[in-house]
């Protein structure tokens, strides 16, 4: 039967981790079409996507074999290494500690690079753009991937997680297309901090089923966790500005 | 072979991006397990462990990295960007004639802050001050 209690979080986890990622390659596919038209920059991205859906059909089936509480706790702990990460930055990012992520000066540093890149190596500014797009898609895919397998594996939830993530770059690409420029309006720290918060959660969460603990109210501990993520994550945010203020000061 | 290296420090990267954070990452995961499976304690209570371990490595990493990282706008790099007299972010600050320890720890400090500071400035106040992208990078990789 379809748990709304487990699916909600990992499918809002995979849709909005992919929306940060899909916002971040689809300023390299369209920094690539902008410089050379949308040929390069669609074969290069449907050329990672088709990697990424190899690398996902091969997974799967794999990782049916693994044994449950093995699966958990592997996935638990890379998902702790992963979403504390992000939380890190996420609250350094909204504490004025480092810079936030700036779409459009990425978008005018892509296409100048792109350029200068073409000039220097003498090569095909076309063959560059479509492995620009590729390498793009292909290496932000990764960690959609991975989120994908890491919320869904534990408790068969990856054709849910999938859908989370493709839903996000349908989105993404729906709207990029209309607005045509960087979709640097979107609250990216906001969204990677939701994310690493979630991504917590669910780290201790399969990480503890791992090692067999059996948390009081079952998957309703996830939630609690990620309560208790955020509310740290927002203390850890308000630590370091003080920390900062006193430091310049 | 470049886009290889490249999936691979992405992979790297994903997981260990911080390996200060990773490593007391893995500790706390290590001592709920060593809890459960080597001293026999209630899996729950080494669960609530793990939690609560998580939790302060957010609280202690984040202070930690905001004390040792300087803010966005580096007082120390754009003082000297916005000084022509100084052509070049002074390595070793000449804090006079201050002997022993002290001085060497105060030097690698304040080496550790302009390092982190230059890996933070954007290539127009990099030119401001002097020093190449390339130089930036070499210099702030030390850290590491």
């Amino acid at each position: 039967m379809f748990n709304w209690i487990t699916s909600a979080p990992a499918i809002s986890s995979a849709f909005f981790a992919s929306l940060v990622e899909v916002v971040e390659a689809f300023t390299i596919i369209l920094a690539v079409a902008t410089l050379r038209g949308w040929r390069p920059a669609v074969l290069g991205t449907v050329s990672a996507l088709a990697v990424l859906g190899a690398i996902v059909f091969a997974l799967g089936p794999l990782l049916d074999h693994v044994p449950l509480h093995m699966l958990q706790f592997v996935v638990g702990v890379l998902l702790l290494l992963f979403g504390i990460g992000w939380l890190r930055k996420a609250a350094l990012r909204s504490a004025g500690v480092i810079a936030l992520h700036d779409e459009d000066a990425i978008f005018v540093r892509e296409v100048a690079q792109l350029s200068n890149e073409s000039m220097r190596k003498q090569v095909s500014l076309d063959w560059m753009a479509g492995i620009t797009a590729f390498k793009a898609v292909l290496l932000e895919g990764l960690e959609v991937v991975f989120i994908v397998i890491a919320v869904g594996a534990g408790r068969g939830l990856l054709w849910a997680a999938s859908v989370g993530a493709l839903a996000a770059c349908g989105l993404v690409f729906i709207i990029g297309a209309f607005v045509h420029k960087p979709l640097s309006r979107i609250p990216e720290n906001t969204l990677k901090f939701g994310v690493g918060v979630m991504l917590s959660a669910f780290g201790v969460f399969w990480t503890g089923e791992g090692l067999g603990v059996e948390w009081p109210g079952h998957d309703l501990a996830l939630i609690v966790f990620a309560a208790l993520f955020l509310a740290t994550g927002i203390l850890a945010a308000r630590i370091a500005h003080v920390s900062v203020t006193e430091v310049v000061k | 072979m470049t886009l290889l290296k490249d999936v691979l420090a992405e992979l790297v990267g994903m997981f260990i991006g911080d390996a200060l954070l990773s490593s007391a990452i893995i500790a706390v995961v290590a001592f709920s397990a060593g809890c459960i499976k080597l001293i026999g304690i209630e899996p729950l209570i080494a669960g609530g462990v793990l939690l609560v371990g998580c939790l302060a490595i957010i609280l202690i990493a984040v202070r930690h990295a905001a004390l040792s990282h300087v803010p966005v706008a580096c007082p120390a790099a754009l003082a000297a960007a916005d000084s022509p007299a100084t052509s070049r972010v002074d390595p070793v600050p000449s804090q006079g004639a201050r002997a022993g320890l002290t001085t060497s720890l105060e030097a690698w400090l304040d080496r550790r802050r302009q390092r982190r500071c230059l890996a933070q400035l954007d290539d127009e106040r990099l030119a401001d001050i002097g020093i190449t992208r390339e130089d930036a990078t070499r210099e702030s990789n030390k850290m590491s």
